[in-house]
């Protein structure tokens, strides 16, 4: 029996990731590579986490990020105290830079 | 032992002795019950990602201290008072996190170590640019010159 796979990416994406990479290509979680890496995961380095949100300030999914979901799951918490402590932009509309 | 730390936001009109008067607060919270604080630290001025009461500026601090397992939820309730309560003209936002093994962090720039950074940038680009297009100025005039000598 072979199963469909459901495809959870909407089709405007999928045209974009196909457009780019030409074959789809596995993504490679950068945390679980570098254990130092996973260590910094903190709310205080906003310089880091601000690869990890879109110029609107919300945080990227992990399928186009690549981190896995342990790691996706420390890093949102990270973003959502940063957001708190003013560090990181709820929405782009407030900026004061 | 559990390690906890407090970041704190401030007025960015905040003097030294009113940061070293919450400094000393928060010491004799954290000594009354057997507790130590392990470092207060000031970050310096920051521009915020988003004003806070009408402020696009403030100032940061970072205290790490250590608790006993027993007075734990009183000196946390003590300093969230303090903070929120007490100092609620100075202090904007706070946040308490329990520490893991790791002390090691990374923070962004403040703004005053980015002025001292960029100074000596800009110096020196400014008096290349400058001598450069003098040479150019000059150059442009001799060819000028030369062409005119040719017809």
């Amino acid at each position: 029996m072979t199963r469909k796979m459901k495809l959870k990416i909407s089709g405007r994406l999928l045209k974009k990731k196909t457009r780019r990479n030409g074959l789809s290509q596995k993504k490679h979680c950068r945390f679980c590579a570098n254990e130092q890496a996973a260590l910094l995961i903190d709310y205080k380095n906003s310089n880091m986490l601000r690869s990890f949100i879109t110029e609107r300030g919300k945080i990227l999914p992990c399928r186009i990020s690549g981190t896995c979901s342990k790691h996706q799951r420390t890093l949102s918490t990270a973003i959502k105290n940063a957001r708190i402590m003013a560090l990181l932009p709820f929405t782009a509309g407030h900026s004061t830079y | 032992m559990f390690r906890y730390e407090t970041c704190f936001l401030t007025v960015p009109e905040i003097t030294a002795d009113e940061s070293k008067n919450i400094e000393s607060q928060l010491d004799n919270i954290v000594n009354e019950l057997k507790g130590t604080v392990l470092s207060y630290e000031r970050w310096g001025k920051y521009q915020l990602a988003y004003p806070v009461r009408k402020n696009n500026y403030g100032v940061r601090f970072l205290v790490r201290f250590e608790v006993d397992k027993d007075n734990k939820n009183k000196i946390l309730d003590q300093i969230k008072n303090l903070l929120a309560v007490r100092q609620t003209e100075l202090v904007m936002r706070y946040t308490i996190v329990r520490l893991g093994t790791n002390l090691e962090y990374i923070r962004p720039e403040s703004l005053d170590e980015m002025a001292t950074t960029a100074e000596p940038f800009f110096k020196d680009h400014k008096t290349r640019n400058s001598k450069e297009s003098d040479e150019e100025t000059h150059d442009s005039k001799d060819n000028d010159t030369t062409d005119e000598d040719t017809d």
